[in-house]
């Protein structure tokens, strides 16, 4: 899966959260820069994961820093085409 | 137990302790791992001796009382976990109104108010609550939960395509009943009336609703809310607000009408919501307003409509609040309230941080939430019981001790609460440096 497709996923939620917010976010950025407080990261984080179908242990959301990050765990946790 | 459930059970059993409440909030599939995953936290913090919270009372809610933990624990402590702000839940008083009124009109109503379930008592509550709010023209929609009624108040109020600027430090129930409106949301930074008129300008064209809604005394701060900075700009711009009395009505303002009476604004107010779990010592709520807006809410508040009407013994307690509310006896309370609040607060000023803080609502804030339950443990263990609130109620890393002063407190009793704060602040290590 390509991480632009993951971000267009994101921008989504967020914009549900976040009312204004336009496809072509900054993935440097974090959620709160946006406007979104923590009950809507969570809102955003688990809409992201249903939609895509990919589940990030728990354990491993503590250690993001920003959108980019989150990417990343969902790159790796994507299931693998054989 | 899939392998990611199995990383997350080792977790669990090493970071126990550090848990905060987002861990368990993620629906992330069909599965239902996140409900037996809360499950098994909450059997290991029992078997840990940690679980503090659901701690089982046995009798009422008085300044001193003893706790049962749900592991079977028993502990003896200060009661300032409870929003009993005038100790009317147990006045003699109230209780007999409330058992002649379940005697009267039996235990439930039966029906929707706007069916058949509206009794006189119901009425009686209304007119008490008119008299004693004391505006003309004005009327109060009565619902079963404080919680239903912003939930009920706002989506009646608010459609798709309108707004809703709350304060960020809003209640959950006025962010949910946003939600559920369909209305647009944004948030102004709390108390900060230019990011509020930034926002005004901005939405308010002239057609568009646009309501605001704050909290007179906000729960999770425990500071006043600015109403009269908010209906200055509604006014200026044509919006609408809505104030939360919930932890201020009976006790702010020399008649105990709230924040919107201390601060001269009570008639601008459109929406008025009181909850009558806190110093009305019952449970339910109402929302009090010009006449033709309360009588909209009685219809098309959906969780009104289409719940039961207030049951008979709450209502006629809340009757028998109201009338003690108006007297010398709740003159005589709200100031005890008043003058406890700000004794214990000097106990604590300077020590710790008490944040903006400014009423009976008394937090202290120690930040990272990973602390909450060892902290809780160990204030029940040394004989206090608080109101520790962590997120969603508030921001992630702003925990807090959430301190409810009554006016039924002594010196003696308070005295002894700050000294375990302290004590505590030491320990945990948020003791003002």
């Amino acid at each position: 899966m390509e991480r632009e497709e993951i971000l267009r996923v994101i921008e989504k939620h967020l914009a549900k959260s976040v009312p204004g917010i336009t496809a072509g976010i900054d993935p440097e950025k974090k959620f709160t820069d946006f406007g979104a407080n923590s009950l809507d990261i969570v809102e955003i984080v688990s809409g992201t994961m249903r939609e895509l179908k990919i589940k990030i242990p728990r354990t491993e959301l503590s250690d993001i820093h920003n959108i980019s990050g989150l990417i990343d765990k969902f790159e790796a946790f994507a299931p693998k085409s054989a | 137990m899939s392998t990611t459930d199995e990383v997350m059970s080792k977790h669990l059993q090493d970071h126990f302790s550090e848990y905060t409440y987002d861990m368990f909030m993620m629906n992330m599939s069909s599965e239902l791992e996140e409900m037996d995953l809360f499950s098994e936290w909450v059997e290991i913090l029992n078997k840990k001796n940690l679980y503090t919270f659901e701690a089982i009372r046995s009798a009422a809610q008085k300044t001193e009382i003893d706790l049962t933990r749900q592991n079977g624990e028993k502990v003896h402590i200060i009661n300032l976990s409870s929003y009993n702000y005038l100790g009317f839940s147990y006045h003699p008083e109230v209780i007999a109104a409330a058992q002649e009124a379940v005697g009267k009109y039996g235990l439930g109503a039966s029906s929707s108010p706007v069916i058949s379930g509206t009794y006189s008592i119901h009425k009686q509550l209304e007119q008490a609550l008119e008299k004693f709010f004391g505006l003309p023209d004005r009327g109060v929609s009565l619902f079963t939960a404080g919680y239903s009624v912003n939930l009920g108040a706002i989506s009646a109020f608010i459609k798709p395509g309108n707004y809703v600027i709350m304060d960020e430090a809003s209640h959950m129930s006025i962010i949910e009943g946003a939600k559920l409106s369909g209305g647009e949301i944004l948030y102004f930074k709390h108390n900060n009336m230019d990011h509020l008129e930034e926002l005004l300008k901005k939405t308010c064209d002239g057609f568009t609703r646009v309501l605001i809604c704050m909290e007179g005394v906000y729960s999770g701060d425990g500071d006043y809310g600015n109403v009269k900075g908010v209906v200055k700009l509604a006014k200026q711009y044509g919006a609408y607000t809505l104030v939360d009395e919930a932890h201020s009505a009976l006790i702010a303002g020399e008649n105990g009408r709230g924040v919107c009476e201390e601060q001269g604004v009570l008639e601008d107010v459109d929406l008025y919501v009181m909850t009558f779990s806190k110093a009305f010592g019952g449970v339910g709520g109402g929302v009090y307003g010009k006449k033709s807006i309360i009588n909209y809410m009685n219809w098309y508040a959906k969780c009104r409509m289409f719940s039961c009407a207030l049951d008979p013994a709450v209502t006629g307690g809340m009757t028998k609040v109201v009338e003690l509310a108006g007297s010398e006896i709740g003159m005589a309370r709200r100031n005890k309230l008043k003058s406890n609040a700000s004794y214990f607060r000097k106990l604590l000023s300077g020590k710790v941080n008490l944040g903006e803080c400014d009423s009976w609502v008394v937090i202290v804030n120690f930040g990272n939430e990973s602390k909450t339950l060892q902290l809780n443990d160990y204030l029940q263990k040394t004989g206090l019981d608080t109101s520790i609130i962590q997120f969603p109620a508030v921001p992630k890393g702003e925990a807090r001790i959430r301190m409810f002063i009554t006016s039924e407190h002594s010196e003696e009793q308070l005295n002894k609460a700050a000294d375990i704060i302290l004590k505590a602040a030491d320990k945990f290590d948020f003791l003002k440096k």
